[in-house]
C-alpha cells in the first residue's frame, strides 16, 4: 500500500485508519490525507465506512486526537 | 539511460497480441473470486436497511441464530447508531448453503426509529431541509473558491458569452463480477482472502492492521477480477464481515455482493451541476469563466469536477461544493470528475462557438495549447469526415437527422514507485515473472509477458506471469489512477534485463566471448561480432544446472511519461419522431505514449468509449424522494450499453513518444461531449442534462416548435 511511498511531513499527528484513494496508488498525493480536500472521498479502515467507529464522519479535519477512536501512525490499533 | 529501443527494433512491443488470458476467459476456465469454492465452506450474506435514514433501537439476532444450517451471526452496526441510506449494512450471516442464509436475514429483528431523509440535490439544498450531516451546514460542504486573473473586467470585453447549466447524474460502476470474498483462516493467525480487488497489498495491508496480523500472514491472492473502475480498493464493509465470520465459524466464507447491493453502497461517481457563464472576443479567444457547481457523492464528500477544463481560459472564477443526501458514497470511478466536466466544457465550447459563427473544431483549435491535441483534431477530423456536418445545426431532412461532435480529455497517467518483481529463468529454459500486481482486466499480465519476452528473444507464451498474489512478498500499488502499466512495466523491462545479463555471464564461457559482445536474437544468444557463434536458448539455460537466475528490477523513470490527451468525434443519428439517438461511429483518438500491446490498448479505449456512451445517454442512479430508495437498483432498469448501442469505433492508438504511460481511464472522458454535441448539430436543439434519453429529445423538439 505504502510501499516506495514518501510520506509527506506531517504537521499534525493523524489517525492511520484515515483511508483515501491516494493510500492505494502508486503516485498517490498524500497530501489528501493531512490537508482536506473536498474532493477527496475518505473512509475508515476499522468501519469501511465514511464514518469510524464513533459513528461520526471521517477527515483529515475531522479525525483529530480528541475523537475516542483516533489512532496516530505508531499507535495501538482499534478492533 | 535506460530505454524501450526503437519501435523498428522491436519485435513484441507495440505489437497486436492477444491476451494471454483471453482463451481462460472465453471458455470459463478463468477462476474469478465469484467462482473460488472451498471445502466446508459457508456462504455469507448481508442484511441491509430498506430505509434512508433511521436509528437503531432495537436489534435481535437470535432467531436467526437458531435457524438450523446457520452458523454464525453477527451485527454490523449497533442500538443507538444511525443508518444513513438505504442498503446500509445491518448484520451478516454464515450458514450451511446460500438459501439458508436468505432465510435467516429475514429472522434478524431490527427496529428501527425513522428519521425525515433527501435523496436528491435540491431536496438536500431547500430551506428547512433535514440536517443529515452535522458536520456541514445545509448538507452543504464548505465551498472551494478560486479566481485568477479579472473575470468581471474580461466579460466586459467579450463580444459574446454564454450562461447556461449542466447537469450529469449519478453514474453507478455496474462491475460485472461484483464486490466480495471468499475468506478462509488457515490457522488461528494465518488468513487468506480471494478478493475481487484493484489492490492486492492494499487489500492484505488493511486486513492485517483491523484483525491485527503480521502483514505477511494475510494472503490476498486476485487471480482474474471483473471491473472495478475505481471501486475495488478495500475490502468493504462486506469484506471485514467475511474475516468475522469465517474466524468464529472456523470455516471459510463466501460473500458476495447481491446486484441490487452492488448499485447500493459499492459506489458510484457523484453527480454534477454547472451553473456557468463563459465569454469570448470576436476573434474566438475565450477569455472569461465564473462557474458555481456541486454535485453528490451521497452521504460522503468527494463530488469533485474539473471546471474549466482543457481549455485555457486567462479570468476565471469557480466556486463548487459537496451536497449530502441519503443515498451510498461515492467511490472513485474511471477518471473521477473528467467526464463530467468535460461534458459541461465541451457543451459550453460550442455554444459559445455556435454564437460567434464559428465551426466548434476552430474555435478548439484557437483554445487549445496542447500540440497532442491539435494533431488529433486533424486526423480525428479527417477519419469522420467532418466536413459532413451539419454547418446550420439540424439543417438535415427527414424523420431521422444525422450530426457530428467533438470532444476533448487529459489524464496523468505516469506511474510511480512501489512495485517490486523478479525474472526467474530456470535451466530448462522456462521463465518466470512475479509482481504483486493485478490484472483488473487491462490486460498487465500479457504486457509483462511480452516485456519479458521482448528482452529474452522469446514468446509471450514462453513467458509465465503471475501477478494477484501477496504471497510472494513482492508488492506492488493498487490499479488506480490509470498507473499500473507505467508503474509495472519499468520495473519488469529492468529485472528481464538483469536476468539477460546474468545468462549472458553464464553464456560467455560457452561463447568464448565477453559478455558485452553478447546479443539476444529470437529463442537464441550470439556473438555480435562473430554471428556464427550462437547457441539456443535451451542450450544457453543449460548452462546453469541446478541453479536459476532470479533477478529482480527498479522502476526507471526514463522508461514512464505522464500526461496524455485526447480527443473523440461522433456521429449520431436521432429519430425525431421517437427521439432515440443511436450513435453511428466514435472516432478516439486517444494519445497513448508507447502502447506495449496496440490491442489491448484498443480494447481499453473501446471499453472508455463504451462507458462514456452509457453515460451520455442511459445511466442514471434514480431516486424516490417519497421513499428515499433507489428505483433501478438492477440491470433491467438501469440501462448500461449493450450490443444495439455499442456503434462502430475506431480507436486510434496515438502513440507520439516511446514511454510507457496509462490510458485505462482517459478515453472515457470525451465521449459525453461529443455525443451530446452530435445530438445538438443533428437536431439543432441543446440537451444540457445527462443521460440524453428520447423524452429530452422530444420535449426539446416540441419546445422549438412551440
Amino acid at each position: 500500500m505504502l510501499e516506495g511511498k514518501t510520506l509527506p511531513i506531517f504537521s499534525r499527528p493523524i489517525c492511520q485508519d484515515l483511508r483515501t484513494k491516494a493510500i492505494y496508488i502508486p503516485g498517490g498525493n498524500l497530501q489528501n490525507l493531512v490537508e482536506e480536500n473536498p474532493g477527496t472521498h475518505y473512509w475508515c479502515n476499522c468501519t469501511m465506512q465514511v464514518v469510524g467507529p464513533d459513528d461520526q464522519f471521517v477527515s483529515p479535519n475531522a479525525c483529530k486526537q480528541s475523537r475516542s477512536c483516533f489512532n496516530p501512525v505508531g499507535g495501538k490499533p482499534v478492533v | 539511460m535506460a530505454s524501450w529501443g526503437e519501435a523498428s527494433q522491436s519485435r513484441l512491443i507495440g505489437k497486436r497480441i492477444a491476451r494471454l488470458s483471453g482463451k481462460d476467459k472465453v471458455t470459463g476456465k478463468a477462476k474469478y473470486t465469484f467462482d473460488i469454492n472451498r471445502p466446508e465452506m459457508l456462504y455469507g450474506r448481508i442484511l441491509r436497511s430498506e430505509v434512508a435514514h433511521a436509528n437503531v433501537t432495537d436489534l435481535d439476532l437470535t432467531r436467526a441464530e437458531a435457524l438450523p444450517g446457520v452458523k454464525a451471526v453477527i451485527p454490523l452496526t449497533e442500538v443507538g447508531r444511525k443508518l444513513r441510506y438505504q442498503g446500509q449494512e445491518i448484520a451478516a450471516v454464515a450458514a450451511e448453503t446460500d438459501d439458508i442464509a436468505k432465510d435467516a436475514l429475514r429472522l434478524i429483528y431490527v427496529e428501527l426509529e425513522e428519521l425525515p431523509f433527501v435523496v436528491t440535490e435540491a431536496d438536500a439544498m431547500a430551506e428547512g431541509a433535514p440536517q443529515i450531516r452535522d458536520d456541514w451546514k445545509g448538507n452543504q460542504s464548505n465551498p472551494g473558491i478560486n479566481e485568477d486573473g479579472d473575470v468581471d473586467a474580461a466579460f466586459s470585453e467579450a463580444a459574446v458569452t454564454v450562461e447556461a447549466t449542466y447537469h450529469t447524474p449519478v453514474q453507478t460502476h455496474v462491475c460485472l463480477e461484483t464486490h466480495g470474498h471468499v475468506v478462509e483462516w488457515t490457522d488461528e493467525n494465518n488468513l487468506t482472502v480471494w478478493a475481487s480487488t484493484q489492490a492486492v497489498f492494499g487489500v492484505r495491508n488493511d486486513l492485517a492492521r483491523r484483525f491485527e496480523l503480521p502483514a505477511n500472514q494475510v494472503r490476498v491472492i486476485t487471480e482474474h477480477m471483473g471491473g472495478g473502475f475505481g471501486s475495488k480498493f478495500n475490502a468493504g464493509v462486506e469484506g471485514l464481515a467475511a474475516v468475522r465470520l469465517s474466524r468464529m465459524t472456523e470455516r471459510p466464507v463466501k460473500l458476495m455482493l447481491t446486484r441490487k447491493a452492488e448499485h447500493l453502497v459499492a459506489g458510484n461517481r457523484p453527480s454534477m451541476t454547472q451553473h456557468v457563464k463563459a465569454g469570448a472576443t470576436r476573434d474566438g479567444r475565450l477569455i472569461a469563466y465564473d462557474m458555481r457547481g456541486y454535485g453528490t457523492g451521497g452521504i460522503s464528500s468527494g463530488a469533485g469536477f474539473n471546471a474549466p477544463y482543457v481549455y485555457h481560459v486567462p479570468n476565471r472564477r469557480t466556486e463548487r461544493f459537496n451536497v449530502a443526501v441519503n443515498a451510498g458514497n461515492q467511490r472513485a470511478m474511471r477518471a473521477p470528475g473528467h467526464p463530467q466536466g468535460a461534458f459541461a466544457m465541451d457543451s459550453l465550447m460550442d455554444e459559445l462557438a455556435e454564437k460567434l459563427g464559428m465551426n466548434p473544431l476552430e474555435f478548439r483549435r484557437i483554445n487549445d495549447s496542447s500540440e497532442v491535441r491539435q494533431a488529433q483534431y486533424t486526423l480525428g477530423a479527417q477519419e469522420i469526415g467532418w466536413h459532413r456536418r451539419n454547418n446550420v445545426p439540424g439543417s438535415g431532412t427527414g424523420v431521422k437527422k444525422r450530426g457530428m461532435g467533438v470532444g476533448s480529455g487529459l489524464w496523468g497517467g505516469g506511474g510511480g514507485r512501489g512495485t517490486q518483481a523478479r525474472v526467474t529463468i530456470n535451466a530448462d529454459g522456462t521463465v518466470e515473472a512475479v509482481t504483486g500486481t493485478q490484472d483488473i482486466g487491462t490486460g498487465i499480465r500479457t504486457v509483462i509477458a511480452i516485456i519479458v519476452a521482448e528482452e529474452l528473444g522469446l514468446a509471450p507464451t514462453d513467458i509465465s506471469v503471475k501477478v494477484g498474489d501477496s504471497g510472494p512478498g513482492l508488492p506492488s500499488g493498487g490499479s488506480g489512477g490509470s498507473q499500473t502499466t507505467a508503474s509495472v512495466a519499468p520495473v519488469i523491462k529492468t529485472a528481464a534485463a538483469a536476468a539477460k545479463q546474468k545468462l549472458f555471464e553464464h553464456v560467455a564461457p560457452l561463447l568464448q566471448a565477453p559478455v558485452d559482445d553478447l546479443r539476444i536474437g529470437t529463442g537464441k544468444i550470439y556473438v555480435a561480432s562473430d554471428r556464427t557463434k550462437t547457441v539456443t536458448w535451451k542450450q544457453a539455460t543449460g548452462q546453469l544446472g541446478q541453479e536459476s537466475i532470479s533477478e529482480g528490477g527498479n522502476w526507471d523513470q526514463e522508461l514512464r511519461q505522464g500526461g496524455v490527451a485526447g480527443t473523440q468525434f461522433a456521429e449520431v443519428e436521432v429519430d425525431t419522431q421517437t427521439g432515440h439517438v443511436k450513435v453511428l461511429k466514435i472516432v478516439a483518438v486517444q494519445d497513448c505514449g508507447l502502447a506495449i500491446n496496440r490491442l489491448t490498448t484498443e480494447s481499453q479505449i473501446n471499453g472508455g468509449v463504451i462507458m462514456g456512451l452509457g453515460q451520455a445517454l442511459l445511466e442514471e442512479r434514480i431516486m424516490d424522494p417519497q421513499t428515499g430508495r433507489m428505483l433501478n437498483a438492477n440491470l433491467e432498469d438501469y440501462k448500461v450499453p449493450g450490443t444495439f448501442e455499442i456503434p462502430e469505433i475506431k480507436s486510434i492508438v496515438f502513440d507520439t513518444h516511446r514511454k510507457v504511460t496509462g490510458v485505462g481511464e482517459p478515453p472515457c472522458i470525451p465521449t459525453l461531449g461529443a455525443i451530446a454535441n452530435a445530438v445538438h448539430n443533428a437536431i439543432g436543439v441543446r440537451i444540457r442534462e445527462l443521460p440524453i434519453t428520447p423524452d429530452k429529445i422530444l420535449t426539446a423538439l416540441a419546445e422549438k416548435k412551440a
